[in-house]
């Protein structure tokens, strides 16, 4: 919990505080900053879906925990979509917190009490779908400590997206550059649209559309990484 | 008459056997024609009658077996004339004429069932040294040695060589060999061998000095009435709790960490799988446990096969791995819930069936607490217990006692002989420890660099390679010749290994109080008594050249090369 929940929190509050000033710069597209960022907020705690889910199967792997499963009726498919539902449990629950405490501290929701469902929704689609990835790197490594690498990289990769800063508002032109071909803007605009613009179709679709390409490729190569990783023993 | 098959090229040219019925070909012991080479498989190839000729099949062997140049895929039809390789032996497909080893003996009527070549005498052909060259038939004893006086076989010039080295014996069908003492000692297969005498089996090699002999030993031609109708009962590979293993292979990349094994065991058999580390024993029961897919060969597990029927395999099998895979979170009630919910045993059967294996595995009064507090030998319990819930019919032990303390490895030992003699369940265990296989398992496996290099009740193998000797330390003042010749009525004298009377005991002679009292009787007094029996880590360094204790090396489960 700490790592989905607690640490995004303590982010949006750093954030909040210290990003304040930037809805001063012509053009921002809301007054409060708490507003904008909760977004990204959402998404670095779905993001996380992929330590959870990952570190799980893969300490799973480490003690043959997973050779019991597998010597059940249970079949390797079923076996990582169960593994996604928990994660699916915990982002749901992070998303209901992240919502909840964002609200409270003003955040103001333009596309209303349905917008705060699909907020949800498209923070779970975010959850499985790194959740998948994860459950791809436990796969191939068969390590823990190799997946709670993944968390580091993502969180990079997060900070060099539209997380902080408006793509149309960053001046830096490389910056710019990463941030336009880094997916995880697009994560982080679908659910900031939500929140500032209302119902913005072409960026939920984006959203969207990337999350449900990641969760794809990734469970796809997680299921051939276990078949391979299990004929390996 | 049936079809015959020559050796046309390689050792033994000439030798003609008869394909009268199926004829294993190999290097291993069971094999009815024997190639001793090292590109051939233990269990090679079958020939068998196949309408007017032959039929032969490739058991899943390294390097392939070669009709008129081409490799066997599987199985091949066989024409007079065919020439068939295998490693460096040609044999030569001859047409319908009566071989030498094609005989009928006996009253009419009687039929030749089993035919293989004609016996011979057990030889030595020695291959290196100032003999090299010569062949010695060993039809009694023959002492090699370098005393003119007393060597039957003399390897004079050879300054490491004792005067009276070594004894060659005849020995039933085959023949032994015993260090006589000797300062630089008595090779088999590169191991020294130990003071009492050691079976040797055709192909061996036996280093004396500067000399290396080969060991030549038939197998007996067999003659037997037409066995009596069997009762009608289910194929083994049908019947409920049997497993059955053809030729299975698991290959990864260029390493084949099992190579062409055989084994069947019975339904309510306690099967010993014995082998060092990377000897394949784990990979083995992975692919018999459906968690691996086999590279080659078949596999049937109480009559589902491994890799087409994998769901029924499962349903059939209790599994404890290497690794007692437990959730350190869960308490052992939570873990039967697990496990039962996993195995689908219906809501009503779950509350009593995990009360009773939690008690039968002793395991009731910690039954609350979280298994990560628990000790090894707790934890392979509730391990035990969990590959029981379903009710298998047949359990894999995959060295269920490593690290065990020896109170915790006799509690296990105990609940597997019960589940095999009460409840009929079929245990295939793999283990590195001697005294395991010894105590619980009917019959012992042992493996070795993928291969299947033995196989037999603890008791035969042990026996096969040599009998008991009893090594007699006389009082001081006390005539030795006198102990020698009570000795002697219990078996043939032998060398002793420290300064006293050795007699290597004849078979059936068990009680060590027969030979005390018969000492006792003449009125010799001893001062030691020391009795020595050939172990299964013998067997294992006869069979393998290498010991098993303290043996072998690499992850067994880590195959890759």
């Amino acid at each position: 919990m700490i790592p989905s929940i607690i640490f995004p929190l303590f982010m949006l509050a750093i954030l909040a505080c210290a990003g304040a000033q930037a809805t001063k710069v012509p053009g921002f597209p809301t007054k409060s900053y708490i507003t904008f960022v909760i977004g990204s907020t959402l998404i670095q705690g779905a993001v996380n879906g992929t330590t959870v889910a990952g570190q799980l199967l893969a300490g799973d792997l480490e003690t043959g925990f997973v050779n019991r499963i597998l010597l059940t009726p249970v079949r390797q498919w079923v076996l990582l979509f169960a593994q996604l539902a928990g994660v699916a449990m915990v982002g749901l629950i992070g998303s209901i917190v992240f919502i909840g405490v964002g609200l409270i501290f003003g955040v103001h929701v333009k596309a209303g009490a349905g917008g705060v469902l699909a907020l949800i929704g498209v923070t779970l689609l975010v959850v499985i779908a790194f959740g998948a990835i994860g459950l791809l790197g436990a796969a191939l490594t068969g390590s823990a400590a190799q997946v709670q690498a993944l968390f580091a990289l993502f969180l990079g990769l997060l900070f060099m997206s539209s997380m902080l800063m408006p793509r149309n508002l960053i001046t830096q032109d490389w910056f710019k550059t990463i941030a336009t071909y880094n997916p995880l803007s697009y994560l982080v605009e679908a659910n900031r649209s939500l929140l500032i613009s209302g119902w913005d179709a072409q960026a939920l679709a984006l959203g969207c559309g990337f999350a449900i390409l990641f969760f794809v490729v990734a469970m796809t190569g997680a299921v051939f990484a276990m078949r391979r990783r299990m004929e390996r023993i | 008459m049936s079809n015959s098959v020559a050796i046309v090229s390689g050792a033994e040219v000439g030798r003609e056997f008869t394909v009268g019925e199926v004829l294993l070909v190999g290097r291993g012991p069971d094999a009815d024609v024997v190639i001793s080479e090292s590109d051939v498989s233990a269990r090679h190839a079958e020939l068998s009658p196949n309408g007017d000729g032959i039929a032969i099949v490739d058991l899943g062997s390294t390097n392939g077996t070669f009709v008129n140049g081409e490799r066997v895929v599987k199985t091949r039809q066989l024409g007079v004339g065919d020439r068939i390789q295998i490693g460096g032996t040609v044999l030569e497909v001859r047409s319908n004429t009566p071989a030498a080893s094609d005989v009928k003996l006996g009253p009419p009527g009687l039929e030749v069932t089993r035919v293989r070549q004609i016996p011979t005498v057990p030889t030595l052909r020695f291959d290196s040294g100032p003999l090299a060259g010569t062949t010695v038939p060993v039809g009694s004893q023959v002492v090699v040695g370098r005393d003119p006086a007393t060597a039957d076989v003399l390897l004079e010039g050879d300054t490491d060589v004792s005067r009276r080295h070594a004894v060659f014996s005849p020995a039933g069908e085959g023949m032994t060999v015993q260090d006589l003492g000797s300062t630089n000692g008595t090779f088999v297969n590169g191991r020294r061998i130990p003071a009492y005498a050691v079976a040797l089996a055709n192909g061996n090699q036996v280093q004396i000095g500067d000399s290396v002999i080969e060991v030549m030993i038939s197998a007996p031609l067999v003659v037997a009435p037409p066995a009596a109708p069997a009762p009608a009962q289910a194929p083994p590979s049908q019947a409920p709790n049997s497993i059955e293993v053809i030729g299975l292979v698991k290959q990864f990349g260029t390493h084949r960490a099992v190579d062409g094994i055989n084994l069947h065991v019975d339904p309510a058999e306690i099967y010993g799988f014995l082998g060092p580390n990377g000897a394949g024993k784990s990979t083995t029961v992975h692919m018999l446990t459906t968690l691996l897919p086999p590279s080659g060969g078949t596999a049937r597990i109480a009559g589902f096969d491994v890799a087409k029927q994998g769901a029924r395999v499962r349903a059939t099998i209790g599994v404890a791995l290497q690794a007692a895979a437990l959730d350190a979170q869960l308490n052992s009630w939570e873990h039967m819930d697990l496990q039962m919910s996993l195995q689908g045993v219906p809501k009503s059967e779950r509350s009593k069936r995990k009360t009773e294996l939690i008690e039968r595995v002793g395991l009731t009064y910690a039954a609350d607490r979280r298994v990560g507090g628990y000790s090894g030998g707790m934890k392979r319990r509730l391990d035990l217990a969990l590959a029981l819930v379903h009710r298998p019919r047949v359990l894999f032990l995959d060295e269920p006692t490593t690290g065990l303390d020896p109170q915790s490895r006799t509690a296990l030992w105990e609940e597997v002989a019960r589940l095999v003699k009460e409840e009929g369940m079929t245990v295939f265990l793999t283990t590195q420890y001697l005294e395991e296989a010894d105590v619980l398992a009917d019959r012992v496996g042992i493996i070795d660099k993928g291969e299947i290099v033995a196989e037999d009740t603890p008791a035969r193998l042990k026996a096969e390679i040599g009998r008991p000797t009893l090594e007699v330390d006389p009082a001081e003042g006390e005539d030795w010749s006198a102990v020698g010749s009570v000795l002697e009525r219990f078996g043939e004298l032998a060398s002793a290994q420290h300064q006293g009377v050795a007699v290597r005991l004849r078979p059936g002679v068990e009680g060590l109080a027969d030979v005390i009292r018969a000492l006792d009787a003449a009125g010799l007094r001893v001062a030691n008594v020391e009795l020595h029996t050939p172990t299964l880590d013998d067997v294992f360094l006869i069979k393998t050249g290498h010991s098993l204790e303290g043996g072998g090396g690499g992850s067994d489960a880590n195959a890759e090369a």
